[in-house]
């Protein structure tokens, strides 16, 4: 738990996420009001990576469920072990005809099976997943759905339960109730629109691209050691990439991923050659590479040298 | 301030942002947990709780500022108080003093806010009148003086002269010296021009508030009605993200449907094999899927000059629809016919777009020839329609006067699911010129005015579904 906004943004940053105040805000909201938290954004601005370190800077465990298509109940709350039904019930054999053993007619037999059903379908035969787990883990958690987008519409209605009172219904057992505070984080790619009762019983948190200096603050926490001069270079670049229209936009993972590949390549700043033969990192469609490759030769025949990095244009003429 | 985020609240719905009861709940309940005074938290708190949806979040930041904000800055270019009038034996104070002392109770907000330039109280005097003089069924600038005056008058410019008189008798009786009354009612007199205006600026802020809509965001559904015919450069971009997001719609609804439409028979190889692990008791029977509902649809959409405007649209949307349904045929036709599916689907919809419109499968520029486009639809691609397929035909039917030839199209009915006529032109214009619609609309099974997108989106909705 949090105990003000700031706490929020630096327990983050000491798990090295930097984070927007609205972010932080949000996220200290979430955990006060006890409500789930949804997350939209462009892919990689840290969706998924915010709810790990939520998790992560309380010391809470954090369960994860991938959503994707076909997604069901047995996969993601709870499923029979119905082969270990089927084998006590083979090994039980005896305890039962014992059991039912003495009964004058079939339905009393069916009466007397009727008292130890129970047996059967109890915990012990429960197969718990993600939803389940998080909700009887014996210490407050995190419970983090990816993707909820990627996952059919029936399953959202399905996780309306859980996302609003904490429990869950299960016919044989009864109902579920969280047995300790639980913090759950969905994700959104915005593939398709999020229904309505859904976004309902969470708050919102859109991520987008950061600032300039926030995004250089995240690359030089997630990449020791890198210069601080081509940290701006390359934040700036990016910047101006995301400004083109292009099929694939970088985003911070990819910058982060470029920046490790120029600091490994014992870059201090940049210019052309290195560009062209890194932009692979940056740019995941041939179509996007050629378009900047081509962008970038016009800047510079235009003897402008490349207007992305202006220190960059000073050690060429050097 | 609970008042005030209630209020705020119904200007958001009013703005078209859905707003349920239990996220009113719940943005009382940060208000416990956030500092009102950090105005940025405050803001962002509110947007997480209120705001669920990307796009409405420009329309959430400027109502906010407007509402919370905007009364303080309407105020605060009002320069010229009463301190900026010379007196001489008396003090500023002094006659705040009295003024606060005595009059309180009796005047009206007008005068004390001139006396006493207290802003806030102004503020929700001015809000309070405009409650009263009915505000909120603002709707068109023409009435902003209307309510202006009558809210000026509510303020206390209905009584002012009187106030005056009374006001002066009050100093006159404190012993204050003639010329100084003289001046301070000048001051006042001639101030109220200036609360004129700021009452005004109220109103038209206020108006501009209430029909923010109307002015921010041009609303997608107004968009979807409109009619292709009319519809500006901006908003044609602004469709392609509609169309898009339409047909994406569409995709949603068939997989829904497949999923949990009826099942079929019991499968009884997928049931023994399902429950294999199960030892052979069969615990989770499997049906089959009673319909395969994949919608199967061959496209004839007309490019030619006299539907140009719409068939972008057509082909836009089309081009999408290729995207979400694999088993959708496109074909486009002027004075003859030619396939464009394996374009669509390699090209990008604004790349394919330009190559048709340049010419690179048929020629769109030649005469329009339903006969021929027919006949050549006749012979080469019958073969492809069976009686899964819906065919639709999107154009006017203007023919340039060739052959009709719409025994043709008892042919492609007969042979298909269902065929579909989506014509751009309304019924009445059917009789004039070269328009052979008449003879074409009774071999069809169904013939549909399309003018909109709404309208296209039903249509397909109602084949593909």
């Amino acid at each position: 738990m949090f105990n003000s906004i700031n706490e929020v943004n630096q327990k983050f940053e000491e798990k090295k996420y930097i984070c927007s105040t609205e972010a932080a805000t949000v996220v200290y909201l979430s955990t006060k009001i006890q409500k789930p938290l949804l997350i939209e954004g462009p892919a990689g601005v840290g969706k998924t990576e915010l709810g790990k370190v939520l998790a992560d800077a309380q010391g809470y465990p954090l369960i994860r469920l991938q959503c994707y298509e076909g997604l069901d109940e047995a996969k993601s709350l709870y499923e029979w072990e119905y082969s270990k039904q089927l084998l006590y019930m083979q090994i039980l054999k005896d305890n039962l005809s014992e059991i039912t053993s003495g009964s004058k007619s079939l339905k009393e037999a069916v009466e007397k099976l009727n008292n130890v059903e129970d047996a059967f379908f109890s915990e012990k035969f429960l197969l718990p997943r993600p939803l389940l787990k998080a909700l009887i883990n014996s210490e407050p958690t995190v419970l983090l759905i990816d993707e909820v987008d990627k996952a059919d519409p029936e399953f959202e209605a399905f996780l309306l339960e859980i996302l609003s009172d904490f429990q869950v219904t299960i016919p044989e057992l009864g109902t579920y109730s969280a047995r300790n505070p639980l913090q759950v984080v969905l994700t959104s790619n915005n593939t398709r629109d999020i229904s309505d009762a859904l976004k309902r019983r969470c708050l919102y948190l859109y991520l987008d691209f950061p600032d300039q200096h926030v995004e250089e603050k995240i690359v030089k926490s997630r990449v020791p050691g890198i210069y601080s001069k081509l940290t701006t270079d390359i934040v700036e670049f990016v910047n101006k990439l995301r400004a083109i229209d292009l099929k694939k936009k970088p985003s911070i993972s990819e910058t982060l991923d470029w920046a490790r590949v120029l600091l490994t390549m014992n870059a201090k700043s940049l210019d052309e050659k290195l560009v062209n033969d890194t932009l692979s990192v940056l740019l995941k469609y041939d179509e996007d590479i050629k378009k900047i490759r081509e962008e970038i030769k016009k800047q510079t025949t235009q003897r402008e040298g490349i207007s992305f990095a202006p220190e960059a244009k000073k050690t060429l003429v050097n | 301030m609970e008042k005030q985020l209630i209020e705020f609240l119904g200007l958001l719905r009013r703005n078209g942002i859905r707003i349920t009861i239990s996220e009113t709940i719940d943005a009382f309940e940060i208000l416990r947990h956030i500092a009102i005074g950090e105005k940025d938290h405050f803001k962002t708190a509110l947007r997480a709780v209120l705001v669920k949806d990307f796009k409405d979040r420009q329309v959430f930041n400027e109502l906010f500022e407007e509402y919370f904000m905007g009364g303080n800055d309407l105020l605060s270019y009002r320069k010229f108080t009463l301190d900026d009038i010379p007196l001489f034996a008396l003090s500023h104070d002094y006659l705040r003093k009295i003024v606060r002392g005595e009059m309180r109770e009796g005047f009206s907000p007008l005068i004390l806010f001139l006396l006493l330039n207290d802003k806030t109280r102004f503020l929700s005097a001015l809000r309070d009148a405009g409650a009263n003089a009915g505000l909120e069924r603002i709707t068109n600038h023409l009435q902003i003086n209307f309510f202006a005056n009558k809210i000026y008058l509510m303020l206390g410019g209905e009584n002012f002269d009187s106030e005056l008189i009374f006001f002066k008798k009050l100093l006159a009786d404190k012993g204050i010296d003639e010329k100084e009354i003289e001046a301070v009612l000048q001051y006042l007199r001639l101030s109220t021009d200036r609360v004129r205006e700021l009452v005004k600026d109220y109103v038209g802020r206020e108006f501009k508030k209430l029909n923010f809509n109307y002015f921010v965001r041009m609303p997608e559904t107004r968009l979807l009605q409109k009619n292709f015919t009319i519809l500006t450069d901006e908003e044609e971009k602004k469709m392609r993200d509609i169309i898009y997001k339409l047909a994406a719609k569409l995709k949603n609804r068939a997989v829904v449907k497949r999923k949990t439409g009826k099942k079929g028979k019991l499968d009884l190889r997928k049931t023994l094999r399902r429950n294999i692990k199960y030892d052979g008791f069969i615990l989770k029977p499997v049906y089959g899927l009673k319909v395969k509902h994949k919608p199967k649809v061959i496209a004839i959409c007309d490019v030619s000059d006299s539907v140009r405007y719409v068939s972008s649209f057509f082909l836009q949307f089309l081009h999408v629809m290729q995207e979400s349904f694999r088993r959708v045929s496109s074909f486009i036709f002027s004075g003859d016919i030619g396939e464009v599916t394996s374009l669509f689907l390699r090209n990008p919809s604004e790349r394919a777009l330009e190559k048709i419109y340049k010419g690179s499968i048929i020629n769109p520029y030649a005469k329009t020839n339903y006969g021929r486009v027919l006949k050549t639809f006749q012979k080469n691609f019958l073969g492809r329609v069976d009686k899964t397929t819906s065919v639709i035909i999107i154009g006017d039917g203007r023919n340039n006067h060739n052959q009709p030839e719409d025994d043709i199209l008892d042919d492609i009915r007969k042979s298909s699911k269902n065929l579909v006529w989506l014509c751009p032109e309304t019924k009445w214009s059917w009789w004039m010129g070269d328009s052979d619609m008449l003879r074409y609309a009774p071999h069809c099974d169904d013939v549909r005015i399309v003018t909109n997108l709404n309208d296209l989106y039903n249509a397909v909705r109602e084949i593909v579904l």
